[in-house]
């Protein structure tokens, strides 16, 4: 047992490492980008220091629903499932969230209607994972492909909901947003960042990561998981559903999504409106390839992104350098770990070499 | 519903079915070769922004743009073409990789270099005249063939060349060998690396060509994310037609017809939100995508080649 600890503690600080290396020499490449471009090279890793030590709250505010999204990820991806539809799960539990938040009664206690509000939006992302999930499962449909058409199908429909059914008619002006929700329905910020919108959606995403990290390695459904993504013929002579796994990872995977929507809507936004989601499915991919999709790890690697992308806004907002850059950056980080399999080979190749020589 | 109306849809139905079929026929090369390519999306953008990038220098040169777009598709998609071939990376998320970098390249370069945001009008723009066709024009409902872009009538005759290529060449045999089996083909003497190469920079060129009919011919103008979703249904569209050049050619037909009815909808006036029928197209992939993966035989051999090349690359 001992061994076996210690053998964890040196895998997760050499992949820690590894990663590390990885983040700085995507940072050295966007810094010579920038400066080719005559901005200032140093630009984004002077946001990134400054995200971290004075202005953390905006990296709170960020690192919240990616955090979230690289957990909804993780979860898929242990599975050998591709859940690339987070995006539109989240605009379907924002959704839910918000028609559930603008008929609560009025005198309804905070935390009842925040529960309220969180539920409906969960089982909205749910069920939304459940199109993707119910054609793999009985169609053999690719979920790839249909989660990504799937998120082109959210997103107007939110177009539809704000110009239509949902579409707040006591505004002056066309605004393509629903009514701002009623106060007991906002998730509070955390008083200690204001005047930020920093919330406590940070808190819930630590406490959505303790439970991933125990369901994966405390339940028989997280060896399920496991088992059915590493071999799942095998996981079937064990006796175990893979049908039922997928279905069961895609829901935990869309209800997770839905969360992160709940808290953009009754945290940042306040209302539902279009294009609210900068595409945290997507950077979630990122996040959780970062941390080697391990639930723990996804909490850090959600941190430094997350103050990636508040020091992107803020260096577009104090200098003149383009915040598309954080983008660059990101495709640069995940381009490279799925290239990580080169050094293994190398290794299988020299060793094959040695093996000769002798 | 007279014959005016019923060939003015059919030639816009194939007006938005053109960069479709390009985008298709590069990535039906390139899942037939056995690479899962749903980077489409990412090199058809880096094409638009091309096309209109070279329009602006040039003074505006449509025909720079065209050429500049393909080429710089081409290039753009030798960076997958690497890290799919040389470092093995995982298909899938090299493809979002490449996706994330054409939105976050052509956002930063349209301020890097245009210093404007979100897009860009070239100051002047020498559109390309359709080509008309002689006899053609005058036969009813037919003469929607007519009267079309060049770039459509490439794309034309693309699935033609991309048919003989495919199934009368020895290019074509080694392609699909590489798809089946990697192992037999390179016994039999074929370089898989080298194939891989050939096709990814070939659907390069036709995504960015298809990028730049969207900017510089559909419309005039460069916006972010202008391609809205268009890669991912011109591959399911290649998914749909069993990566077969002609049945994904149809395919993307019938995908340009769904949006044709979609505009005519919406011109006529019913009561229906536009949001709602630019789902149509979506919905539409999603029912045909369900439909080839149920039917068997349909099931693309490149799709769990993939799937099988991913387990082993993670394993």
């Amino acid at each position: 047992m001992n061994k076996l600890m210690h053998k964890r503690i040196a895998d997760a600080l050499n992949i820690t490492v590894r990663q590390v290396c990885l983040i700085l020499v995507s940072l050295v490449l966007a810094s010579i980008f920038l400066g080719v471009s005559g901005y200032e090279p140093l630009a984004i890793v002077k946001g990134i220091i400054n995200g971290l030590s004075s202005d953390i709250a905006g990296t709170v505010r960020w690192a919240a629903p990616l955090i979230l999204a690289g957990l909804a990820i993780c979860v898929t991806y242990k599975a050998e499932v591709f859940n690339l539809g987070v995006d539109g799960q989240l605009y379907m539990g924002a959704a839910a969230g918000t028609a559930v938040a603008l008929v609560l009664p009025e005198g309804l206690n905070k935390a009842v209607s925040l529960v309220i509000v969180f539920l409906a939006a969960m089982i909205a992302g749910a069920l939304f994972a459940m199109i993707p999930a119910l054609l793999k499962v009985y169609l053999d449909t690719n979920e790839v492909v249909s989660t990504l058409l799937l998120n082109f199908i959210a997103v107007l429909f939110i177009e539809y909901l704000v110009n239509g059914p949902m579409m707040d008619r006591t505004a002056g002006t066309n605004l393509n947003a629903s009514e701002v929700l009623p106060e007991n329905t906002w998730l509070p910020r955390i008083s200690f960042f204001e005047p930020s919108s920093a919330n406590i959606g940070f808190y819930i995403a630590v406490v959505v990561m303790i439970v991933i990290a125990f369901l994966f390695y405390k339940t028989t459904l997280g060896h399920e998981i496991k088992m059915v993504g590493s071999n799942p013929v095998l996981a079937r002579y064990a006796g175990m559903k893979p049908k039922k796994t997928i279905l069961q990872v895609m829901a935990i995977s869309g209800a997770i999504a839905g969360m992160i929507g709940a808290i953009e809507v009754t945290a940042v936004q306040h209302r539902l409106l279009t294009g609210f989601n900068p595409d945290f499915g997507f950077d979630g991919i990122v996040v959780s390839l970062l941390a080697n999709n391990n639930p723990i790890g996804v909490v850090f690697s959600g941190i430094f992104f997350g103050s990636l992308k508040n020091g992107g806004i803020n260096m577009e907002r104090l200098t003149d350098v383009p915040s598309a850059v954080t983008e660059i950056v990101m495709a640069i980080i995940i381009v490279t770990i799925s290239a990580k399999f080169v050094l293994p080979r190398l290794k299988a190749r020299a060793a094959k070499v040695k093996k000769g020589g002798e | 519903m007279n014959v005016t109306v019923i060939s003015d849809m059919l030639a816009s139905m194939i007006r938005i079915a053109t960069p479709l079929m390009l985008m298709a026929l590069g990535g039906l090369l390139c899942q037939r070769a056995g690479v899962f390519n749903i980077a489409l999306e990412g090199f058809s953008l880096m094409g638009a922004f091309a096309a209109i990038a070279f329009v602006q220098v040039s003074g505006g040169n449509v025909w720079l743009g065209l050429l500049g777009a393909a080429l710089v598709g081409a290039i753009y998609s030798a960076v997958f073409a690497l890290f799919v071939t040389r470092f093995k990376a995982d298909n899938i998320i090299a493809s979002i990789a490449m996706n994330m970098l054409a939105t976050g390249l052509t956002s930063y370069l349209l301020r890097a270099l245009f210093d404007v945001q979100g897009r860009i009008a070239p100051d002047k723009i020498n559109k390309i005249s359709n080509i008309s066709i002689p006899v053609l024009k005058d036969i009813p409902i037919l003469n929607c063939l007519s009267g079309q872009s060049i770039v459509t009538y490439f794309a034309m005759i693309m699935v033609a060349v991309v048919y003989i290529v495919l199934f009368k060449t020895r290019t074509g045999l080694n392609i699909c060998a590489v798809g089946e089996s990697v192992d037999a083909a390179m016994t039999a003497g074929v370089k898989p690396a080298v194939v891989r190469w050939k096709v990814i920079l070939t659907s390069g060129a036709f995504c960015g060509l298809a990028g730049a009919y969207l900017s510089t011919i559909t419309v005039s103008q460069f916006s972010e994310d202008m391609v809205q979703g268009r890669g991912f249904n011109a591959f399911t569209a290649m998914v749909f037609g069993n990566a077969h050049p002609v049945f994904t050619a149809l395919v993307t037909l019938l995908f340009g017809l769904a949006d044709a009815i979609g505009i005519r909808i919406e011109l006529s006036g019913l009561n229906l939100s536009p949001s709602i029928i630019k789902m149509f197209p979506f919905v539409l992939a999603i029912v045909a995508l369900a439909i080839s993966s149920y039917t068997g035989k349909l099931k693309t051999r490149g799709v769990i080649g993939a799937k099988r090349k991913r387990r082993e690359v993670n394993g």
